[in-house]
């Protein structure tokens, strides 16, 4: 009896004067198990066509006064004519650039002032205007969306300025490693249907003529092939009279479909690379045909490509950042249009580790096709997709956007209502099929946008067909590369003073160490920064290529040094992954 | 003609507005732990998520002497491991699940909030009473930690053009006496000198229920949240000892003070012109927010059009009522257009302090300033993780959960005079101090 008054005394000198030891109860060692998912019920919208064709979705949202519209049509870049391509994002961007009613000017200011915002934008498959203001405003901001889209004018001056800027971004989009991979990977996995087109060229830009803006948007902005979308603290009769009242005496034309070639079939693995000399990455995407937006078997993909590399807790980034370090991350995404789509994996590697990389890659999509994939992956991956839904779905906008996808691709008008059952219905075996059906290694279309001289004898082994182009898009000469493989003509061995340049200001000056055995480099490199070592160096010809990892201040930084090598002079460029373009430099040997 | 039309029309749907627009209170419900934990609550079943937030009552001003910087170090070690928690195990916990979350040190409070699904809530929470109490950092977490915060430092502060004016010399140049001359970010030095032992000494001070408020939107059941909240954050212990407060006042000001300031990588000069700001609490906090849209909110407000636009003197020109718990800072800056000198920026700004002094603000500037704050405070209330993002600024600033009740009232009664009545009563010349940012010359 005593004895356990003293425990007891024990234990309750110990719960209240050692917090430490109350932490350590039983409840607080595991996370608890989360509840049952909770549904959650989304209401269907009213729908209605208009005489003129223009189909009305209405869904009122009355938590809080405010409202969002989409007004979209199907119609979208593909539908360029061929000898205008950029002519619908031209237009479409031009719609809010002066009206009948208002300049530019006048239009952002109505706009800005009652607090409210419209935009204007095109994809490959639809253009879409969309607006948000307090519900107060509906009215005012209706007026505004009727005004850009049945009255623009496209003012010739404001037309100037958007080629001008329209040109300006085309060339800083050359300089994007990202742009440049998907470039190619249109070409490859779309050939002539019009998917393969990413964008104008700058020449496409400078035709653009005010007239053929006209001209194009009386025919296709038509009510007949569009849906608007309302979706908020709206009374739906009121506002389906409003939009009658703006946009009821908009006048239908003539929908045209058009047909376009089949992508085509493709029968081996390729490797296409895009040379971008001094590259310090090397931007891998692995793509393949897949599915268009609609399929039947979206659902499956979804879940398995959240399995596959959609997120950071996936297999493709577990392996090639977490585990071996190669990239910040790895990814997998199907793109779905309307028409077709294609499957991608992704990273952007060190330029050393490209070859290991691609073994990674294809040894995770040979595994998720061949492997049924665990209980708990598959349970993950669900439990993500039908997390990130609800929380989609919070705002007006979020709500707009889902249901504007509904309309504007033709899914199930049940979709948002069912979606979270159908990604939970979803089976290993379903996964395995689709994996086998859609992600097909032995006929990818390899892209890959670094330097061309490091990346050829790594990749070789990947593809029996292996291509080059260069970052303006032209196809160059493969035996030029194997000609390159030259044998040293110089001696790099010795103490170098390097002098860099950047934005027109010298920077301090760094010093590398060399010694050279037949064509390969090894050595060390110092500045006021930090130090560093020299990597896969190497001699051919008369010039000096070199990747060197550093350390500056505590973090690591890889750059690649490439120069041309005469007596004790070298010049050249140094590149990093962290700043858009090389910087120059000379450098001098000490003797 | 048009534009008179116009003015008509708007004149309308303004006065229909400020009659007919009516939002829903928020229905709080707010208790207090016997521990001191302070739990804030706000069900809505609308959506199956929900947000947690936990504010701790300690910011960038309760830095300790010679650690600045501390704070905001301190919150990247709340994602290391705990007891009973991985290093990165929030992560994991609400991204995996399709949720978020993050953290930020203020000067004077630090906030932890996550978005999930809202069966993960008492997961969340469960994770949240693990590190107020069961913080575990060690020496290699705390190292590497503190590289990645002076990494910060040296990309948002030296590798900035304007990094050292805005992110350092403002602070330090404007106030004398109060904490806040020490800036948040801190610097190389004293990040550097900060120890394994600082980290455990300022987690006992600060992190403890009595410090914190927890707060909870979205979908739930009271008596579930009740019931978690006790059980996970009820038997946290409350520590004896008292949590230190800063007690120093700021003087105002009786002359002005100029100085100039250099960088070697300041392309265009600047200027920043600073007075001291009322207390959060102070009701002159709403017409401030409104003459900081009407002079800088986007091309139509006045210092871009006259700065920027009409004389082409600089590249951006803006107004920032930087608002806090002690008396904060009220900063007019510009940073100059090629060839133009922070002389004629100060006198461009200025120019416009008098004219919205002596003449006040329009109505129709006024309107479009409330629209665009109304519309603001609207959309962050759209989801669960904005509601108590609003609710947290309410308790940080105002003290109390309720005052976020008031927000659109407030905004919508301010007065062009009252507007105008601020701009004369915290801006007097002998109050300034002003400061000239250039390009450093070489000798």
């Amino acid at each position: 009896m005593k004895k356990s008054l003293l425990i007891v005394f024990v234990m309750f000198v110990l719960f209240v004067n050692n917090g430490a030891q109350v932490m350590n109860e039983e409840f607080r060692k595991k996370p608890p198990e989360p509840l049952k998912e909770i549904p959650f019920s989304i209401g269907k919208p009213f729908e209605k066509t208009l005489k003129n064709g223009l189909k009305v979705v209405i869904f009122e949202n009355k938590r809080l006064p405010i409202v969002n519209f989409r007004l979209g049509f199907r119609f979208g870049q593909i539908n360029d004519p061929p000898d205008s391509i950029g002519l619908t994002a031209a237009t479409v961007e031009m719609l809010n650039q002066g009206t009948k009613k208002r300049t530019s000017k006048q239009f952002a200011e109505e706009v800005e002032s009652i607090g409210a915002s419209i935009a204007a934008s095109s994809s490959s498959d639809n253009i879409v205007i969309s607006g948000s203001c307090l519900s107060i405003y509906e009215e005012a901001v209706l007026e505004l969306m009727a005004d850009m889209v049945l009255n623009p004018i496209f003012p010739e001056n404001e037309l100037n300025l958007y080629k001008q800027n329209t040109i300006e971004a085309l060339k800083f989009q050359r300089s994007q490693p990202s742009f440049l991979a998907e470039e190619q990977v249109a070409r490859l996995i779309y050939g002539n249907h019009p998917y393969s087109i990413v964008g104008p060229k700058e020449s496409d830009v400078e035709k653009l003529k005010r007239e053929r803006l006209i001209e194009f948007h009386k025919k296709v902005l038509i009510p007949n092939n569009a849906v608007f979308i309302v979706v908020g603290d709206v009374d739906t009769k009121n506002t389906l009279k409003k939009i009658e009242k703006f946009f009821g005496k908009w006048q239908p034309g003539e929908v045209k479909v058009q047909n376009f070639d089949s992508p085509p079939l493709r029968n081996e693995r390729t490797i296409t690379i895009v040379d971008r000399k001094g590259s310090a990455q090397a931007n891998i995407v692995i793509s393949n045909l897949a599915i268009r937006r609609n399929h039947p078997d979206y659902f499956p993909v979804l879940v398995m490509n959240q399995i596959l590399g959609a997120g950071a807790s996936s297999r493709l980034f577990m392996n090639l950042r977490e585990s071996k370090g190669y990239t910040y991350g790895a990814y997998s995404n199907f793109d779905m249009r309307r028409l077709a789509g294609n499957f991608e994996a992704s990273a952007e590697v060190r330029t050393a580790v490209t070859a290991d990389a691609l073994k990674e890659f294809f040894y995770e999509l040979d595994r998720i096709r061949n492997e049924k994939v665990s209980e708990k992956e598959l349970q993950d991956a669900k439990n993500y997709l039908t997390g990130v839904f609800p929380i989609r779905l919070e705002t007006q906008e979020g709500l707009t956007s889902l249901i504007t996808q509904q309309q504007l691709f033709d899914l199930p008008k049940d979709y948002l209502q069912t979606y979270r059952d159908k990604v939970n219905a979803v089976t290993a075996e379903d996964v395995s099929r689709v994996a086998k059906q859609y992600i097909l290694p032995d006929k990818a279309a390899i892209v890959i946008v670094g330097d061309a001289e490091d990346l050829l004898d790594q990749v070789k082994a990947y593809a029996s067909k292996i291509e080059i182009f260069d970052t303006q898009g032209r196809r160059q000469n493969l035996d030029d590369y194997a000609k390159r493989d030259e044998k040293p003509l110089v001696d790099v061995s010795g103490k170098w003073q390097l002098t860099v340049e950047a934005q027109g200001q010298q920077l301090p000056p760094l010093s590398i160490t060399l010694e050279q055995k037949g064509a390969e480099v090894k050595g060390s490199f110092e500045s006021i920064f930090g130090k560093g070592e020299i990597v896969s160096g190497k001699v051919r010809g008369r010039r000096f290529i070199a990747n060197v990892n550093a350390s500056f201040q505590g973090q690591n930084l890889e750059f690649r040094i490439d120069a041309e090598v005469n007596e004790d002079q070298m010049k050249g460029m140094i590149s990093t992954q962290m700043i858009p373009t090389p910087l120059q430099f000379s450098g001098k040997r000490e003797r | 003609m048009r534009g008179f039309l116009f003015s008509g029309f708007l004149f309308l749907i303004l006065f229909s507005f400020s009659n007919s627009q009516r939002v829903e209170p928020m229905k709080i419900k707010q208790r207090t732990l016997p521990n001191g934990l302070q739990v804030v609550s706000l069900q809505d079943n609308s959506t199956a998520t929900v947000a947690i937030r936990v504010l701790y009552k300690v910011g960038s001003k309760d830095d300790p002497e010679g650690r600045s910087g501390f704070a905001h170090l301190f919150e990247h070690l709340m994602f290391k491991s705990t007891k009973n928690m991985k290093s990165e195990m929030i992560d994991r916990l609400t991204e995996d699940v399709g949720g978020y979350n993050n953290a930020s040190t203020w000067d004077d409070f630090t906030n932890y909030y996550e978005v999930v699904p809202s069966n993960y809530l008492e997961t969340l929470l469960w994770a949240e009473a693990e590190r107020m109490v069961n913080l575990n950092v060690d020496e290699a977490n705390f190292l590497s930690e503190r590289d990645v915060v002076k990494e910060e430092f040296r990309q948002r502060i030296l590798a900035q053009p304007y990094g050292m004016l805005f992110g350092q010399y403002i602070e330090k140049l404007s106030f004398t006496v109060h904490p806040y001359r020490r800036p948040g970010i801190g610097n190389l030095e004293e990040l550097e000198a900060a120890t394994l032992e600082d980290v455990q000494k300022f987690y006992k001070t600060f992190y403890r229920p009595d410090n914190a408020v927890l707060i909870v939107v979205g979908d739930f059941r009271q008596e579930d949240l009740d019931f978690w909240v006790n059980k996970y954050f009820g038997r946290i212990p409350k520590p004896e000892s008292e949590i230190p407060r800063v007690r120093v006042i700021e003087p105002e000001r009786t002359e002005e003070k100029r100085f100039v300031k250099t960088a070697p990588n300041v392309p265009f000069p600047a200027v920043a012109i600073t007075y001291l700001a009322p207390p959060s609490d102070s009701k002159d906090v709403p017409a401030l927010r409104i003459a900081e849209i009407i002079l800088s909110e986007g091309e139509s407000s006045r210092l871009y059009q006259s700065l920027v636009y009409r004389q082409r003197l600089a590249q951006e020109a803006a107004f920032d009522a930087d608002i806090r718990v002690d008396k904060g800072l009220l900063i007019f800056y510009s940073i100059a257009s090629e060839g133009k000198t922070p002389e004629q920026l100060e006198k461009a700004l200025m120019d416009e302090l008098k004219r919205i002094q002596q003449a006040g603000v329009t109505q129709r500037e006024l309107q479009k300033a409330k629209n665009q704050l109304i519309t603001q405070v609207l959309k962050e209330r759209e989801t669960n993780d904005g509601k108590a993002s609003a609710i947290e600024r309410a308790i940080a600033f105002r003290g109390n959960a309720e005052a976020v009740n008031l927000e659109i009232q407030e905004i919508k009664s301010v007065t062009a005079l009252d507007v105008q009545n601020v701009m004369k009563k915290y801006f007097a010349d002998n109050k300034r101090v002003v400061i000239y940012y250039v390009q450093e010359r070489k000798e």
